[in-house]
């Protein structure tokens, strides 16, 4: 079913890559998880389900965004 | 109205009574904890594969306080308990019935509101608080309690059709909490066209149903089109409804509801929802949602609160029972050598299985195309009457003797899907799909099938068996 690796598009097709975006609380340190959309955002705010604090991407402790 | 008449009427409550046995209702007297403990409990049944209703006398807030209202959840859990609310003996048989029960749609009726139980108690602005209902924190990650069993209901400004759909709240305060309607859903096209004219959409959220009526809203429908005359085809009466009191006549509410909460999502006010443990048992991101004031609160006296466990059978049973029913329709239309289909629930919403009578050349085929085409439906796989699509060893072992994949597998790309699922690349808007066809080659007149028999023993020598088997007890078993 899938093509195997042959070509430019092989391995873009085959390869397995993330697709989460995590944030960490500049807070409490807790991590979660957020939408793309979510997470470029400059009017809604993250809230973090561990302490309830609210932040921008730019104010996150570290950002994972594969 | 009389009031022994009234109880009669198909509820949540007279759902409830009919299954009063303790076969079927597991009533929890003893507190219990609204953050997790009742999704829990819910887990720990499954792990038995038990699905009883759960009845929680007194669920416990978050705050510490005892909750006004008792939580019924597992409601549609079991497949026989769902297909009995139907009036169905047979839950093999219940796709079948759905499909034409909701293909002879009954309108529903309108009545005053002091003929509407659920308008018995009705709280305004300053008396509204969300907090008091016992909404559940279901799973780790959950930022705060969610609405999960709570019936969206808007309507098109054009045409004034109204629309239902479950669509999940987060309770953020007394009057404040998210609303997330998927950006495909009619619910978020009504949105945008009140914002698009510059107004707030109206909006009423009802809660606590008869299975029937839960399952008859989630009918899937086109647009604009009224989901409450499919809840009458499928309870073979019309579907008692009210004016809401913020809305009106604009938006009718089920009279016999349980809980009506009412109110408006402004234009163009977002924040953040989420993350939720979604069907598809993984935790899905937390995403940009529109927000809900809520104006009005009404209720039965002695309401009783609804929950479906998020990702659980309790969610996914009713659910895929329905899409049985949509998908029989369809690739009926097609292939009529269809005998069933079943949607399991280990495939959460993304696999079907097709059974066939002896289907002519190709056909099997031409209905895994139109399965295919369901939104949802993710793999699709057609087999012979004699594999059990309700029994998955049958089902592997189909797939394992009868497929030559290059020659039986259908793959399709660029279809749309879920974007809940899990394995969809970052940004991607369309999915891949399979369709595999495990049916055996077709008869050819009279004689054998050509194809090899299965291996069995006499029917007579299996009934001895089964016999003997009753007089050895199963202590004595070498192997336990
Ligand atoms: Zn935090």
């Amino acid at each position: 079913m899938t093509e195997t690796g042959s070509g430019t598009g092989g391995a873009a097709m085959t390869e397995k890559r993330g697709n989460t975006c995590w944030v960490q609380c500049p807070k409490c340190s807790a991590w979660h998880h957020v939408a793309p959309d979510l997470l470029r955002s400059t009017h809604v705010k993250m809230h973090c389900p561990s302490c309830h604090f609210e932040f921008f991407a730019a104010e996150a402790q570290a950002v994972i965004d594969p | 109205m009389d009031k022994s008449l009234k109880s009669a009427l198909p509820s949540l409550g007279s759902f409830l009574t009919g299954f009063g046995s303790e076969s079927v209702v597991l009533r929890m007297a003893a507190p219990i904890a609204t953050v997790h403990d009742i999704t829990a409990l819910q887990y720990a049944l499954q792990e038995k594969k038990r699905y009883p209703i759960v009845f929680a006398e007194k669920p416990i807030l978050s705050d510490g306080r005892e909750s006004a209202f008792p939580v019924v959840c597992n409601l549609t859990a079991s497949r026989e308990v769902t297909a009995a609310a139907l009036g169905v003996e047979d839950h093999r048989a219940f796709a079948k019935t759905y499909a034409s029960a909701v293909g002879s749609p009954i309108a529903p009726l309108v009545v005053s509101r002091d003929e509407a139980p659920v308008q018995e108690v009705v709280q305004h602005s300053d008396e509204v608080n969300l907090l008091d209902l016992p909404a559940l924190t279901q799973h780790v990650g959950d930022p705060g309690p969610y609405l999960t069993a709570a019936h969206a209901t808007t309507y098109d400004p054009d045409t004034l059709v109204d629309n239902v759909a479950i669509q999940r709240c987060w309770v953020k305060g007394a009057a404040a909490m998210s609303y997330f309607p998927y950006p495909a859903t009619h619910n978020a096209r009504n949105m945008r066209k009140f914002w698009e004219r510059g107004e707030d959409c109206p909006i009423a959220f009802w809660i606590g149903h008869h299975p029937l009526v839960l399952m008859g809203t989630q009918a899937k429908m086109g647009y604009p089109e009224s989901h409450l005359s499919a809840a009458g085809g499928l309870l073979g009466q019309p579907l008692r409804v009210a004016p809401s009191v913020t809305h009106g006549e604009r938006i009718l509410v089920p009279a016999d509801a349980e809980i009506v909460i009412e109110g408006w999502v402004p234009k163009d006010t977002f924040g953040p929802d989420g993350p939720f443990g979604e069907y598809t048992g993984y935790l899905g991101p937390q995403m940009i949602a529109p927000t809900c004031e809520v104006t009005c609160i009404t209720r039965r006296q002695n309401a009783i609160y609804h929950d479906y466990g998020s990702g659980l059978d309790d969610m996914l049973v009713p659910d895929n029972m329905v899409m049985e029913g949509k998908l029989y329709a369809m690739v009926a239309q097609v292939a009529p050598s269809l005998v069933n289909v079943h949607v399991p629930t280990s495939g959460r919403r993304f696999h079907a299985y097709l059974q066939f009578d002896n289907p002519a050349q190709g056909e099997a085929r031409d209905g895994l195309m139109a399965a295919l085409s369901y939104r949802r439906v993710k793999t699709a796989i057609a087999v012979n009457t004699d594999v059990d699509v309700f029994e998955e060893t049958d089902m592997l072992w189909a797939l394992a003797t009868r497929v030559q994949w290059d020659r039986d597998s259908i793959g399709v790309s660029g279809l749309s899907g879920s974007m809940l699922d899990p394995s969809l690349p970052k940004g991607a808007r369309t999915t891949s799909k399979l369709g595999i066809d495990a049916t055996l080659p077709p008869g050819e007149g009279a004689g054998p099938s050509p194809s090899l028999p299965r291996s069995r023993v006499p029917e007579d020598a299996l009934e001895r068996a089964r016999d003997l088997l009753k007089s050895h007890s199963a202590e004595e078993w070498p192997l336990g």
